[in-house]
């Protein structure tokens, strides 16, 4: 009986180690979504601006625009896809959710005769598509919920060198990105979007809005040149700060949910522990009471 | 009319660096630099590596490092996008 008693224990003391560790999980991750946050909002005059001058330099070169990375390219069958998912696990589905759009998305272009190469950030992402045997082509891990600008950099980088390859060189004619798109701090969807190529300049040039006459320095093909790579990049990195705001959102509503798990085991386990040490404790007493009784008789 | 001044903003990848008025402005560009008054007219350009000087007061002049991005300048407002931006904290 006494057994039963000091396992509830341990289970208990156990279980509220636990609970200290989901507990100050939830915390780092609520205070990482305001830095998330705040680095989201920090960049948001450039990727403004940039977005402006995009608009402005696509509606006055007009739409015999030709820039390699607006024009659709036919001569390869090559797909891209490059998916963004976080390095740990511990935030519910949220890996789950990317995998399985990713593979939606795999499915979707295998059918239509492509063959895929994919570009996994995240080792949650890297380790299931490993577990496959799926071959990658660039994996980068270390940095999902914190991701630098530099990586944004690299990423677009390794991306815009593979659409301007030619066929022969592993050049690509699409490329997807899927990542998960913070919609509020209990709604995070997973989301693919065609990144390349561009299409001109989709929801941006608005025809209420007249932009001026600009003039180009160099030309407006070299201002192109210089606008879009850094375009593509912004939005890489908005994909990237969405995707790690995501990331510690669902991990602070899953920690929030084991914090409560936690929190039902432990009155669980003090009440059977309580009932185990009061039946101890009435068997004690039945026990004395037994063979005070049997003592009483002998002796009278 | 008052005196018309510029506006300008410098923003880099993860932040604005820099913003204010300033009577003249002068950015790199890869083929030497563009100096830009009040009522310039407007310009899509691309930024060269350098230093992006702006005179915002009679006498202070204010050092922007800047590596490459792009300026435009529309109705005395003059972005500066650039990659990576460093104030200068000396200013004369």
């Amino acid at each position: 009986m006494a057994g039963s008693q000091r396992a509830y224990r341990a289970r208990i003391a156990s279980t509220s180690a636990l609970k200290k560790i989901f507990r100050a999980m939830e915390l780092i991750a609520a205070s990482r979504i305001g830095k998330a946050r705040d680095a989201a909002h920090a960049s948001e005059p450039y990727t403004t601006a940039l977005t402006r001058a995009v608009s402005a330099a696509a509606s006055h070169v007009g739409s015999g625009i030709d820039h390699p990375l607006l024009s659709e390219r036919d001569d390869t069958s090559r797909v891209a896809i490059l998916v963004l998912t976080a390095d740990r696990g511990m935030a519910g589905a949220y890996n789950a959710g990317v995998l399985r759009e990713t593979e939606r998305l795999m499915a979707s272009l295998a059918e239509e005769g492509k063959t895929l190469d994919l570009y996994v950030v995240g080792r949650r992402g890297i380790g299931y598509f490993d577990f496959r045997g799926v071959n990658l082509a660039q994996t980068w891990q270390g940095q999902s919920d914190a991701p630098t600008p530099d990586l944004a950099g690299e990423l677009a980088d390794a991306l815009l060198e593979r659409f301007t390859a030619p066929a022969g060189q592993g050049g690509v004619r699409e490329i997807h990105v899927v990542y998960s798109h913070f919609r509020s701090m209990v709604s995070q969807v997973p989301r693919v979007i065609r990144m390349l190529p561009l299409e001109v300049v989709e929801g941006v040039v608005e025809p209420t809005e007249l932009f001026p006459l600009y003039e180009f320095e160099p030309s407006p093909r070299l201002v192109l040149d210089a606008l879009l790579p850094r375009y593509i990049q912004a939005r890489l990195w908005d994909c990237l700060l969405q995707a790690a705001a995501s990331e510690l959102a669902a991990r602070q509503q899953a920690m929030h949910t084991a914090t409560d798990n936690a929190e039902d085991l432990i009155r669980t386990y003090t009440r059977l522990a309580n009932q185990a040490r009061q039946a101890e404790i009435t068997q004690e007493i039945s026990e004395i009471v037994s063979g005070a009784d049997a003592l009483a008789g002998a002796g009278s | 009319m008052a005196e018309r001044s510029l506006r300008v903003d410098v923003v880099d990848r993860t932040a604005p660096v820099w913003s204010g008025p300033a009577t003249f402005v002068t950015v790199p560009t890869p083929e030497g630099s563009i100096g830009v008054y009040p009522r310039h007219q407007p310009l899509l350009s691309v930024l060269g590596e350098g230093e992006v000087r702006i005179q915002s007061g009679d006498d202070a002049w204010l050092i922007v490092q800047v590596s490459g991005g792009f300026v435009s300048v529309d109705s005395d407002v003059v972005t500066v996008v650039t990659d990576t931006a460093t104030l200068e904290p000396n200013t004369t």
